[in-house]
């Protein structure tokens, strides 16, 4: 999987930012992770440790939140899936149509905390 | 001080930027990009190869071959002298934007009506990142087993066409293509659907005839 990659993905973006800001150091890092991102989280943790050896951001404390699934279909049906099953999360528990994945599968930098 | 800073921003936005960016620039030059996605070894080399033979003449094409390492496929799609650049993702297990921008300035678009960007062989990490096409393909063949399909849903859900490849050896592998078909309408009715033989050319025509398509259907966009 990709775990490195978007790793160093969420560096790149949060560092612009902490640099932007004028951070002496990082002592946070938020992030939202879908949980249909298919982003292992133990992994991930330690790829964002090992590349922020030596930089500001060492030592931050990483907090990762999961959001959950959600879909929506055309029959007014909004919520979660009937079960966590890949192939429920396509189809309306409601009226058993196929539903729209609406929520689970991103991966958000929600805040960072920095020290200036 | 201390100080929290909202960000708030996705991660694939950044791809989804550098894609839509990609996509400019290949509809600039009148190019259309097809993302070939599938399982390792389901066919994607040579259903471009066939593409190539069959339209090669009447259309100008491109391939940017995302192999791991080497540059095996390329040098195979390099054979039938179109132009064809290697896109060594290193450990990566998919084709990311980023990497098709470094790509595009190689190819020699303005000689290009259609470009194919076969990506690494993987059913699940290509399927977030857009890479600026106009069209997904996503091949499984019958030897990954007739479960595949719904194994994983989420890249079938993101594509315009199936192909199910290798529909000579369905039986002593013990497939059906046709569950497999049924199994992509499921999950997204709206699919194109084909069943292929590259080896006895079942359903060449057809394949051939989507691209076509395809190409007609970004000409007549505004
Ligand atoms: N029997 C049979 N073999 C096929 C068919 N299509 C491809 N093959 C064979 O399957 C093998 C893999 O084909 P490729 O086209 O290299 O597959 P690929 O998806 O590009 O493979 P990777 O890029 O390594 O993931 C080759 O030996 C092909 O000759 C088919 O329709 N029937
Ligand atoms: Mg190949
Ligand atoms: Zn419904």
């Amino acid at each position: 999987m990709h775990e490195y990659s978007i790793a160093t993905e969420i560096y790149d973006s949060a560092i612009r930012v902490a640099e932007e800001n004028h951070a002496t150091s990082v002592s946070a890092i938020e992030l939202e992770i879908g949980e249909l991102a298919m982003i292992n989280c133990d992994q991930l943790t330690f790829c964002i440790e090992s590349i922020v050896k030596g930089t500001l951001f060492e030592g931050a404390e990483l907090k990762i939140a999961e959001i959950k699934a959600e879909i929506r279909c055309g029959c007014g049906y909004t919520g979660k899936a009937a079960d966590d099953s890949m192939r429920s999360y396509l189809i309306c528990p409601q009226c058993n149509a196929p539903a729209e994945l609406i929520r689970g599968r991103e991966i958000i930098i929600r805040e960072i905390t920095i020290c200036t | 001080m201390h100080l929290t800073i909202p960000i708030g921003s996705d991660i694939f936005d950044a791809n989804r930027r550098h894609a839509n960016k990609n996509r400019k620039l290949f509809e600039s030059h009148g190019v259309t990009a097809i993302n070939i996605m599938g399982a390792i070894g389901s066919g994607k080399t040579t259903l471009i190869e066939l593409a190539i033979k069959h339209l090669g003449e009447q259309c100008r094409i491109g391939v940017i071959a995302g192999d791991v390492v080497a540059d095996i496929d390329a040098s195979r799609f390099k054979k039938y002298g179109v132009p064809t650049i290697a896109r060594n993702t290193g450990k990566e297990c998919h084709l990311d934007a980023h990497l098709v921008d470094h790509a595009i300035p190689k190819l020699p678009l303005t000689n290009l009506d259609l470009v194919f960007i076969e990506n690494v062989g993987n059913l699940i990490c290509p399927t977030d990142f857009e890479l600026g096409e106009h069209k997904r393909a996503v091949i499984v063949s019958v030897s990954e087993g007739d479960d595949i399909v719904s194994k994983h849903p989420m890249i079938f859900l993101s594509s315009d066409l199936v192909i199910v490849n290798k529909v000579d050896i369905s039986e002593f592998v013990g497939a059906d293509p046709d569950k497999m078909v049924n199994d992509a309408k499921t999950i997204k009715p709206n699919i194109t659907t084909l069943n292929t033989s590259a080896k006895t050319g079942d359903g060449i025509n057809a394949w051939i005839n989507w691209i076509k398509a395809c190409m007609q259907d970004n000409t007549v966009k505004p």
